[in-house]
């Protein structure tokens, strides 16, 4: 077991590595720079700008530079829009914002969507297997972007009932919304997902023998069915862990949360590439940690992936 | 008073499409001891009467009637009513021991929950109990076997494990639902002893769900054919092998293959079409070991050689993993082969790369075992028997295509109205003729067929065989016939190789194979075929070599029937193939005594 996780850990220090790479070259790629503008500044200012940046280096030596502090100092160097601010700070602002909803909408989600499909499969064809299966159809026609502004219509603007948006330290009030958009159309997914899945456990042989040794029905859906059933969930709840995270750039912006997202759509307007970049290679090591995790999982549920 | 009486038990399921009747009003008993055969085809209803009583039907199944045991009506008890019959008065195991234990519980702890439910033991004593009926199954090195996963056994002893599990509680009765059918027949011998001995031991009565009639005839006191979802004949295992009554049961013990069958095809002379000399296949494994592993060559086929004449059959038989198959798509290129050569009418194959091979592929073809898996479940079956036509006679007009065909469709026994249905539509034996079909329409020299019988019903599995055999008389092509049912490779076969770890341990004619057999192995697999006629049954010996099929990556398992070259430390020696009469090869090997006391 110990072996098997040095072994992903190990596989995973490439991909970043390539990541980081990837990335850095994709954001030189692009025409024009964080300090072009419609009036030209003088040659001699821009150069002096740019050296105080490192942008006058050879291209090689940038990347070295800028590999060496992530990996070194886990630094992702300064903002090239904001004087005084270095993209750590942007995303310690912003990223326990983003974390924290984006936790709890991950949470919501699964425990919400894997009871309502694990419910629907025990009671096959029943009015709750009914409701589970319309419920799911109608939640994931509902991406966070279009919850966002029917939430803000109804709860803000015609109830009264929860502010439109702020974060406020994390208060519930703030939190109640921008949750429930983003968790809404991955409930309806995972619902579904789980439903299938236990619905073909529970068809399995092995379910049958623990039947016939008359173990009581709660003991073969908790002991027998359980983990077999959430070997599919788990390989899709790795990638929702992600998408919960990122996809917070709507929710965002629409309820004014002060998350990373805002830094990152704003980054992109103004060419912040530091901080664009930063963000971008900080979501993707985000992606290969949740993978390893998702992989560990697996080797708990089903003790053949054992090396 | 009998243990369990069965009153006009009818089984339905509940479709969009209607009702479908699966077991219309059965009458039976099981007198305390007995076992009791139940025979029939698949959809005959025989294992959903049994279902039935354990509460174990599908959501939409249906049953009416009464099932009394020991004077208790079960049938259609509330669940937690029945949760006190079922795993403790009556136990249950299953066709499939690859899939019918929860793979995430270590063996101890699925055997044990069987005795805290019904016995409410601590976990330390059933521990105990249950290490007792692991032993009695006779499983080796039973108490690693209790902190092992399902996936670490193999399908034998997963068997075994299964009856230990349902024996537990010391039940009554014990259902048996075609408990040897995904076995090997040497592990298919060794359970059905095991069953034998629990049933004389423990007074327990045996309910027999099986199609093999070779099953029933060794380990049956009754037995009920079914068909249709109904009893068809019923009485004494000798009044139905001997004078059977229902025109069904005289079909179905007619379509047994016999191992000991005189009637089977003897050797031939003729041309030498093929010949493989010195095969090998090695895939490489990854195994355990340092932080990234290390990789150790498998050898599936490791240095085989053979010929096979215009017009002759070959069997080659052998356990699961002995290398058959892989043997099988080596001598076609399917597999790459690691060394060895393979020449076909003298010109050598297996360095030739796929242009130039093209055009052998028409003379060499394969049929294989799971006949809707092989099938393009997209295509008609039209165009899945037309294909090769248009790889390799592009000249032919659509029309004149169709007729080719039609023409081999209707030789194959498939109505033309087929022409257009996708192979979800037909029958599994449907299915193997559009594959044997596909496989002659360009009538090749050489046709491999892979188990091509084995998934398919007994009397259906009789017709493929015959079908097979006259388009070999019509057509003149050799086969090589895999199988790991002898009776089926004897039936078929002018000669029979029989093969242990990819290594051939004998070759000769199928006469001599069958009745005087030479090395150890083959006797013991000869020796394990149930033949279907119990006076024989019961008066047969069994030569049974212990221990369980090794894995072909232990590297002292290929000097098995050989210990005295591993005591002499020659743990790589390879056993010279002799010819102790003309045309009957056998490996080397030591006495059978040498070999047992090792």
């Amino acid at each position: 077991m110990l072996a098997y996780t040095l072994r992903r850990l190990g596989g995973a220090i490439p991909t970043i590595l390539l990541l980081i790479i990837a990335s850095f070259f994709l954001m030189h790629m692009a025409p024009g720079g964080p300090f072009t503008s419609e009036r030209p500044l003088p040659p001699q200012v821009l150069a002096n700008i740019e050296a105080r940046y490192g942008l006058d280096q050879p291209l090689w030596k940038q990347l070295w530079d800028y590999l060496t502090n992530i990996l070194l100092h886990f630094d992702f160097g300064p903002s090239f829009k904001f004087k005084d601010r270095d993209v750590n700070d942007i995303i310690a602002q912003g990223f326990p914002i983003s974390l924290t909803y984006g936790f709890l909408s991950f949470l919501v989600c699964t425990i919400v969507g894997v009871s309502l499909g694990v419910a629907a499969a025990i009671k096959h064809n029943s009015w709750l297997d009914y409701f589970a299966v319309s419920l799911g159809i109608a939640a994931q026609a509902l991406p966070n972007f279009i919850m966002g502004p029917i939430l803000i219509l109804t709860f803000t603007l015609w109830l009264g009932w929860l502010p439109g948006g702020g974060w406020n330290g994390g208060q519930w009030q703030y939190l109640i919304m921008p949750v429930i958009a983003l968790s809404t159309s991955y409930i309806g997914s995972i619902t579904r997902i789980t439903r299938s899945s236990m619905l073909e456990t529970l068809n399995s042989n092995f379910i049958r023998t623990a039947k016939a040794k008359g173990l009581s029905t709660r003991t073969v859906i908790w002991r027998h069915a359980m983990k077999p059933m959430l070997m599919p969930v788990v390989s899709y709840l790795g990638p929702v862990f992600v998408y919960v995270l990122t996809g917070s750039v709507f929710v965002d912006l629409y309820f004014s949360t002060g998350g990373l997202g805002q830094a990152y759509v704003g980054s992109a307007l103004s060419r912040d590439y530091a901080v664009l970049l930063g963000v971008t290679i900080l979501y993707g090591m985000l992606t290969v940690l949740v993978n390893l995790a998702t992989d560990l999982a697996y080797a708990w549920l089903d003790p053949k992936i054992r090396y | 008073m009998s243990l369990l009486s069965v009153k006009d038990l009818s089984v339905w399921f509940e479709t969009l499409d209607g009702t479908v009747d699966a077991v219309k009003g059965v009458n039976f008993d099981i007198k305390p001891g007995e076992c009791l055969g139940i025979v029939g085809e698949s959809g005959s209803g025989k294992s959903q009467t049994f279902m039935a009583a354990m509460g174990l039907l599908p959501k939409n199944g249906r049953a009416s009637g009464s099932i009394l045991l020991e004077g208790q009506e079960i049938l259609n008890l509330p669940i937690t009513q029945l949760n006190a019959v079922r795993g403790s008065k009556i136990g249950m195991i299953f066709q499939d021991p690859l899939t019918a234990l929860t793979p995430h519980l270590k063996i101890g702890a699925q055997m044990s929950e069987v005795l805290k439910v019904h016995k409410g033991m601590s976990s330390a004593e059933a521990r105990v109990q249950c290490l007792d009926w692991l032993n009695r199954t006779r499983i080796p090195e039973a108490a690693r076997r209790l902190d092992q996963y399902p996936h670490e056994l193999s399908g034998g002893m997963r068997q075994r494990v299964m009856i230990a599990m349902s024996m537990l509680c010391d039940p009554k009765l014990l259902i048996a639902d075609e408990p040897t059918t995904a076995l090997d027949v040497t592990v298919q011998a060794e359970i059905l002893d095991l069953m034998v001995s629990l049933q004389k031991d423990r007074g327990t009565a045996i309910a027999l769900i099986t199609h093999d009639m070779g099953v029933v005839a060794r380990m049956c006191d009754r037995i009920q054919v079914m068909r249709h979802g109904a009893y068809v004949e019923a009485g004494t295992v000798d009044e139905i092998f001997t004078q059977p009554k229902h025109d069904y049961t005289r079909k179905l013990l007619d379509a047994m293959p016999r191992i000991d069958d005189a009637g089977a095809p003897g050797a031939l002379k003729g041309e030498t079409l093929l010949n493989v000399h010195d095969l090998k296949v090695h895939f490489p494994i990854r195994m355990k070991g340092g932080l990234f592993g290390k990789t150790v060559p498998l050898k599936a086929v490791n240095g085989v050689s053979f010929h096979l004449k215009k017009g002759e059959t070959l069997g080659i038989v052998g356990e699961s993993g002995c290398g058959k198959s892989t043997l099988a798509r080596a001598v076609l290129k399917l597999v790459e082969p690691t060394g060895g050569n393979v020449t076909w009418l003298g010109q050598p194959i297996q360095d030739m790369d796929k242009k130039t091979l093209k055009p052998f592929r028409k003379d060499l073809q394969i049929v294989f075992q799971d006949p809707l898996a092989s099938l393009d479940p997209r295509q008609t079956v039209a165009a899945s028997i037309a294909e090769p036509l248009k790889t390799f006679r592009p000249d032919l007009t659509a029309r004149e295509r169709r007729e080719e065909v039609l023409k081999m469709m209707t030789r194959v026994g498939l109505e033309p109205s087929m022409y257009n249905r996708y192979p979800h539509e037909l029958s599994g034996g449907q299915n193997q003729r559009v594959g044997i079909a596909r496989a002659m329409i360009n009538r090749p020299k050489l046709v491999i067929c892979d188990e091509a019988v084995s998934a398919l019903d007994v009397s259906i599995q009789a017709q493929i065989i015959e079908l097979l055999k006259d388009l070999q008389r019509e057509f003149g092509m050799s086969m090589l016939f895999i199988s790991h049912d002898l009776s089926v490779v004897r039936a078929v076969s002018n000669r029979i190789m029989v093969l242990y770890l990819g290594r051939i341990v004998e070759l000769g004619d199928g006469e001599t194979i069958c009745s005087a057999p030479q090395h150890p192995y083959t006797k013991s697999l000869i020796s394990a075929v149930p033949i279907p006629d119990p006076a024989i049954e019961r008066s047969r010996t069994r030569l049974r070599i212990p221990g369980e099929l090794p894995s072909p990556l232990d590297t002292q398992s290929a000097l098995r029937f050989l210990p005295s070259r591993l005591d002499a430390g020659q743990t790589d020696y390879v056993p010279q193939l002799l010819e102790v009469a003309p045309g009957h090869m056998v490996a080397e090997h030591d006495s059978l005594e040498r070999i047992l006391a090792a």
